[in-house]
Parts: C-alpha cells; structure tokens; sequence
C-alpha cells in the first residue's frame, strides 16, 4: 500500500496531467449534457452580473455617437416609410388577389451584449437577457443588418450566444436570385462559404443570400450576406460559394432575438 | 512566490483577461492572458502547480462564456502548465536559448492544439487560412510575452524561485 502511495505520488504531474485532460476531453464530449447546460448558466448569470458595470461604461461611452447614428438613420427611414407603406399596400394586394395567406410572424427581444467570452478567437457572446425575458435555446440572434448567431445556453437573465464565427455553427441559406440553397460556414474574417451549390447553378457577385427556411430554429428570408466570389470545386458537381457577412461580429454592441414564429394557417 | 500572491495574481490576470482583453481584439483575435499566467506559473513553481492552474484557469474561461466545445482551454491550459513545468529550475542550468526556445513552442504548442480543434473545417479546406489563424493567434500573444520579458523576466522569477 505504501508503495503504491509513494508512486503515486512520485508520478503526480503525469497522473495530474492524465486526469485533466481526461475532465476536459469529457466535458468536451458532454457539452450537450443537462447537468453542464446548467452549470454554464449559473457561472454565465454570475459572469454577467461582473460584467455589467463594464458593458455600462461601454454603453455610455459610445451613446453620443450612437445617437447621431440613430438620427441618422431616423431620418433616412422616415423617407423610406412613405415608400415601404405604399408598397406594402401593393404586396397585400397581390397576396389578397393570389390567395396567399401563409405568412409568419416574429417576436422580437431587444438585447445589448455584455460581454464576447474570454477565449483568444471571438466565437460567442453574453446577452443580458434570458429566460425570464422569454429567451429559450436556439433562439435565432440577428441586427437589422441580418443574422448573427443563435443562443446556445440560457440563463435565468443572460444568455450565451454562439456565433456565426464560431467554426461548428452551420446555416441553410438560400441564394437570390437563383433560389440555390447550401449549408453556410464560417472561413476567416467576415467571410463564410457554402460548398454544396450545383454547378450549373447561375449566381453572380452581388447576389444576396438569405436563410433558406429549411432550419428548424431560422425562420426564412432573414439576411445573411452577399455573395463576393464563386469558384468551381474541382472533381465535383459543387462549387463553392465565398459570402461576405453584412454584419461586423467585432463590433456588436447590440443584437435581437427572436423569441417566437407564428406561422398563420394556411 | 507565496500561495496568496499566486492567487492574487490569478484573480488579477482572470480579471484583466476579463475586461480587457476585447479592447484590444485584432480581427476578432485577442491576447490570451490566461495562458501566459499559466506559462508563468509553470515555469516557477513545476508540473503539478502547472497543471492545476491551467486547469483551473481554463475551466473559468470556458464557464465565463463559450458557444461550443467546453473544457478545450481547460484542455489547452493543463497541457501548457505540465509543458511549462518542464523549464521549472532549468534557467540556469540550460543555455538561455534554449529556455526561451522551450517556452515559445510551449506557446505554439498551446494554439496549435486551440486552432486545431476549434477550426477542423478551415483545417480540411484552407490549410493556408488555418495556418495564418494559428500563427496571428500565437504572434499577438507572444508579443505581449516578449514584452513581459523587459519588466517580469522569466530569468528574474526563476531566480526568486531559486
């Protein structure tokens, strides 16, 4: 026995070493896990309420320039109104005169980003809003820019949010005008990629891509980005699609989250 | 060092890690704090003292907020602090450039395995992208390392430790 307890302890940096890295590479492969799940919103709750008084300072000092922009942008979408009502009488015309009456509707919950994690690649983000707010898992994350990310893990009032740059993100998207769908992933610096685009598909720079529908969690038509290069992928059918994000991930001060989709019946 | 100045400092690098570490975020990259501590400590206090807080501190890390693959800093940061753990009382016993040679693949070592995990998919498709990540992650934390060499020299902490 004594033995035993001397090599133990003989070897404790390699036994240390072993038994880390096996809790780590077990958390890794337990990241689903309930147990976890609750464990990282109860330290996210605590890591946000530390936070706060930094996203505060944060928010104070940009409010001056983000009211100009604001009024800024006021004043452009009061003289984009005037046109967007006569057009939306138009649409309902149509829709009324096609008999289309499958239409979805969102809720919204406004959000500001207390913190972007603590690793040295920016892949998520704290939101000061969670469950009591109505926030559930996989709550689709967007700007009026388009979509951001998705909420991974949710606390009583803070939320983890999993970003498009995160590399294990995946979203189906649609290209316009073509109607083309893939599966979007991020590369590198604002860019993604979608791989699983027919060859024969006609799509140009310039053309937008938009969530496709076919997700469980983002409902359709949402903005993702812009197409800025398209390239034929050797021995194969594919190719391959390089988008660019409308949205700046670095600089996201403020963000919503849909928290629920009707569906009207058809 | 005393335990409760080892503490001291890890709760103060935690917190600048914390609150700092986004104003200074190049291209969504930032300075990784943690793993320098952690590099620090297993440099002056061995293997095991290594181990434990490159665990501890990377299980923070991934607690304070991480969308997925929770317990890789965790993973990363324990292998750091027993690599690190390998020059502990070696500064005056090998020559000085191959300590700092040691410590500065233990810095590439440590993001190599980040970069490896976290970007599979650039891995398998852009080899060239993955690599330029990998070496932007490892140059802006080593620079802040090699700035640290000019006020906390590892040569001036081993010796203390001596």
């Amino acid at each position: 026995m004594r033995f035993i307890y001397l090599a133990i302890l003989r070897q404790k940096d390699h036994l240390t070493l072993i038994l880390t890295v096996l809790v780590s590479i077990t958390l890794i492969f337990t990241n689903d896990s309930k147990d976890i799940q609750v464990l990282r919103a109860k330290a996210n709750d605590v890591f946000s309420f530390l936070y706060t008084p930094m996203a505060w300072i944060r928010s104070v000092g940009t409010l001056k320039e983000e009211a100009n922009l604001l009024r800024e942008k006021n004043l452009q979408l009061t003289l984009q109104m005037e046109t967007m009502l006569r057009l939306a009488q138009e649409n309902r015309n149509l829709r009324e005169m096609l008999n289309f009456k499958r239409e979805s509707k969102i809720t919204l919950q406004p959000a500001n980003v207390i913190n972007k994690g603590l690793m040295s690649n920016m892949i998520s983000l704290t939101v000061d809003v969670g469950k009591l707010d109505g926030i559930s898992e996989n709550n689709p994350v967007l700007t009026p820019k388009g979509i951001v990310g998705k909420t991974v893990l949710v606390g009583e009032g803070s939320s983890v949010v999993q970003l498009l740059s995160d590399h294990n993100f995946r979203i189906s998207v649609r290209i316009f005008p073509s109607g083309q769908t893939g599966i979007l992933r991020w590369l590198n610096a604002g860019i993604c990629e979608i791989r699983e685009v027919q060859k024969n598909a006609i799509i140009r720079v310039g053309d937008s891509v938009v969530t496709s529908g076919f997700s469980d969690f983002f409902p359709k038509g949402i903005p993702v980005g812009e197409v800025i290069g398209i390239q034929d992928e050797r021995a194969s059918f594919h190719k391959i699609v390089s988008v660019k994000m409308h949205n700046d991930l670095s600089s996201l001060l403020n963000v919503f989250i849909i928290t629920k989709i009707v569906n009207a019946p058809e | 060092m005393r335990r409760s100045e080892l503490i001291y400092w890890v709760i103060g690098i935690f917190l600048l890690q914390f609150f700092f570490a986004e104003v200074m975020s190049i291209n969504a990259i930032r300075p990784d704090f943690i793993m320098i501590l952690v590099l620090y400590i297993g440099v002056t206090h061995g293997r095991f003292a290594g181990v434990i807080a490159g665990f501890i501190a990377g299980f923070l890390v991934d607690l304070a907020g991480v969308g997925s693959f929770f317990g890789l800093t965790s993973l990363t940061c324990s292998i750091t602090g027993y690599l690190a753990g390998f020059l502990h009382g070696r500064y005056r016993s090998w020559i000085p450039m191959y300590f700092h040679a040691g410590w500065v693949s233990i810095v590439f070592i440590h993001f190599l395995i980040f970069s490896f995990v976290r970007f599979q998919y650039t891995f398998n498709t852009n080899p060239g992208i993955f690599f330029l990540n990998w070496i932007f992650s490892v140059g802006y934390t080593l620079g802040f390392l090699i700035v640290l060499q000019f006020m906390i020299p590892f040569a001036k902490v081993c010796d203390a430790e001596n």
